[in-house]
């Protein structure tokens, strides 16, 4: 009861000092919500082409050709052999006759595939297609299966899953950049708001010292102050962007509608309960930190200097 | 007279409250502030510390609160050695002590009834015991009217009696006045020490850092003399110097 009341005194003058030093706590406010504003759009753009590229690359898989001459049972042996592989997920035969059928639908008009009659171009041609379970292990399964007796060749686009793992550590390379300077510049914009807090207040602190007070009592009002400017810094650009969020899944699916499911933004629940305790955590902790140390400094400085 | 002597002897066998011993402060100046001090105070006890600008007055005070440590010798207040006060208990340590300034030092911002119910929170008070005890020390030092006057409302000596009264709100077993009266008028300051030897009269020890002759010579207290750091003099119904004292004697 007693600390309660202590705690409610202390948040009170926390608020208090907030106010008395509204320009610097509204520019810290302002920093620590331009920092997880770009935090979070950078992240949020990032789930969702990275959510992007690995639905399409799954579509892509790989096909394998085998060499002249090797018996269609051969073949399924090696088809069953690779159902067995962990990364793979889907083997499919493509007979000579289905891949003649399917490359004159793509690339004849019907008087040229009626010219071939019979004949099959295309009749040393049964291939595996096989899909993957993820991109990232497409090259080893492919340098895998090139070694195996029978295949000529296997044909796969490396360019996606490759390039996406060499992006995705860019990016969180650049992420990790931004966001430590980000957190550096609020860290010490808070500091300074804290520091200004304290200046103002430093009569205060001199006489609440000498007359016995903790160095809790005096510092907890200024860590509140760190705290809100978390708090704040912290809610209301989670409150933008999840608004944002919804008018960019809405704008998308009003543009291409259902045609390109790849359009189609994550859920937002999925990408908001990952990110926003997180992101909280983050911001109110750097308000935290950086009033506290501030606090802790400054004010002990204060409390031994009455004559 | 005869009964406050006694008191005085049978103070001495209880133990100090204030208990200086082989005391110096060298500051890392170099400046050496004082030397070799000792001196005992008892309980209920009032003091005046005198001496010439720079003669070690504040710094006497400062070992007293914990604010700077003695470079050789020991501190010894309210049973504590201040050297060995952990950094933990210095704020309950100093709640047995009230300070007041030379320049009062209130909060401009808030009204006479806050700045000594100030003195509260910073305990945890209850509000009832906070508002109750708040009204007492006004009424003791005679402000119960100026609850609620900011502090550019009063006069000097008005401002005083309520650093006074904010002093005083949390019991404190040792009041410490630095020139209190440095301030103020004549006539405020007659008022301030009258009421300083009421608190005194009520239990409090009561030392107080001073220029003031005639009121030093007027109330008859124990005075210590401070020169160079160095006491000169303690004497028990004392006088600011000794040419006056020896003067006085001649004449009476
Ligand atoms: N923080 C400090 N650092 C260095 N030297 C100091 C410090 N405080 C006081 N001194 C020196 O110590 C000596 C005693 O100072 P002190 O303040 O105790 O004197 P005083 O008797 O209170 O003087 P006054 O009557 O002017 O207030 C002086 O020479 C002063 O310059
Ligand atoms: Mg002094």
């Amino acid at each position: 009861m007693k600390h309660l009341r202590t705690l409610g005194y202390c948040i009170k003058q926390g608020f208090s000092g907030l106010w008395k030093n509204r320009l610097f706590s509204l520019a810290s406010i302002a920093t620590v919500m331009a920092c997880l504003t770009l935090i979070g759009t950078f992240y949020f753009v990032y789930l969702n082409v990275e959510n992007a590229l690995l639905k399409a690359e799954s579509s892509v898989g790989m096909t394998v050709f085998f060499n002249e001459g090797v018996e269609e049972d051969r073949i399924k042996e090696i088809k069953s052999k690779l159902e067995k592989v962990e990364e793979i997920s889907e083997v499919r035969y493509i007979s000579a006759d289905e891949a003649w059928e399917k490359y004159k639908k793509e690339n004849m008009t019907e008087e040229m595939a009626a010219s071939f009659g019979d004949d099959n171009p295309l009749k040393e041609s049964a291939s595996l297609e096989i899909h993957l379970k993820n991109g990232e292990s497409g090259k080893n399964v492919a340098d895998s299966i090139r070694d195996v007796s029978g295949v000529r060749t296997v044909n796969f686009s490396e360019t996606v899953s490759e390039r996406l793992s060499d992006i995705r550590a860019l990016i969180i390379a650049v992420a990790t950049v931004l966001i430590g300077m980000l957190a550096a510049v609020s860290f010490f914009l808070i500091r300074t708001t804290i520091a200004t807090g304290i200046n103002v207040r430093k009569e205060e602190i001199s006489i609440m010292s000498i007359i016995g007070a903790t160095d809790l009592f005096m510092e907890l009002p200024f860590i509140v102050e760190g705290i809100f400017i978390g708090l704040l810094g912290g809610l209301i650009p989670l409150l933008i962007l999840n608004y944002s969020y919804t008018i960019v899944e809405n704008a998308l699916k009003r543009e291409f509608g259902n045609a390109f499911e790849n359009f189609n933004l994550l859920p937002k629940s999925e990408v908001m309960g990952g990110f926003l305790p997180v992101a909280l955590l983050f911001t109110v902790g750097i308000g935290f930190l950086a009033s506290w140390i501030t606090a802790m400094g400054k004010v002990r400085k204060i409390a031994v200097e009455h004559f | 007279m005869g009964r406050i002597d006694i008191n005085r002897e049978f103070n001495k066998i209880q133990t100090p409250v204030i208990s200086f011993n082989n005391v110096s402060k060298k500051y890392n100046t170099g400046t050496d502030a004082l030397s070799n001090v000792s001196f005992n105070i008892f309980k209920g006890e009032f003091v005046f510390i005198v001496g010439d600008s720079g003669s070690g007055k504040t710094t006497l005070i400062k070992l007293i609160l914990k604010e700077t440590l003695p470079s050789s010798g020991k501190v010894f207040v309210v049973g504590h050695e201040t050297k060995r006060l952990r950094r933990k208990t210095v704020a309950r340590f100093r709640r047995s002590i009230g300070v007041v300034f030379q320049d009062f030092r209130l909060l401009k911002d808030r009204d006479v009834f806050e700045n000594v119910a100030f003195a509260q929170r910073v305990i945890e008070a209850e509000p009832h015991t906070l508002r109750h005890k708040v009204s007492k020390v006004l009424n003791l030092v005679g402000l119960s009217d100026k609850a609620r006057a900011l502090p550019k409302e009063l006069s000097g000596g008005q401002q005083q009696k309520v650093a006074m009264a904010r002093a005083l709100v949390n019991n404190p077993i040792i009041m410490l006045a630095d020139e209190p009266t440095g301030n103020l008028d004549p006539n405020s300051s007659r008022e301030i020490m009258r009421l300083l030897d009421d608190i005194n009269k009520r239990g409090t020890t009561v030392v107080v850092v001073t220029h003031n002759q005639e009121i030093v010579d007027e109330m008859q207290k124990r005075v210590i003399v401070l020169k160079d750091g160095k006491i000169v003099r303690d004497e028990a119904k004392g006088t600011y110097d000794a040419v006056r004292k020896e003067a006085k004697e001649e004449f009476e």
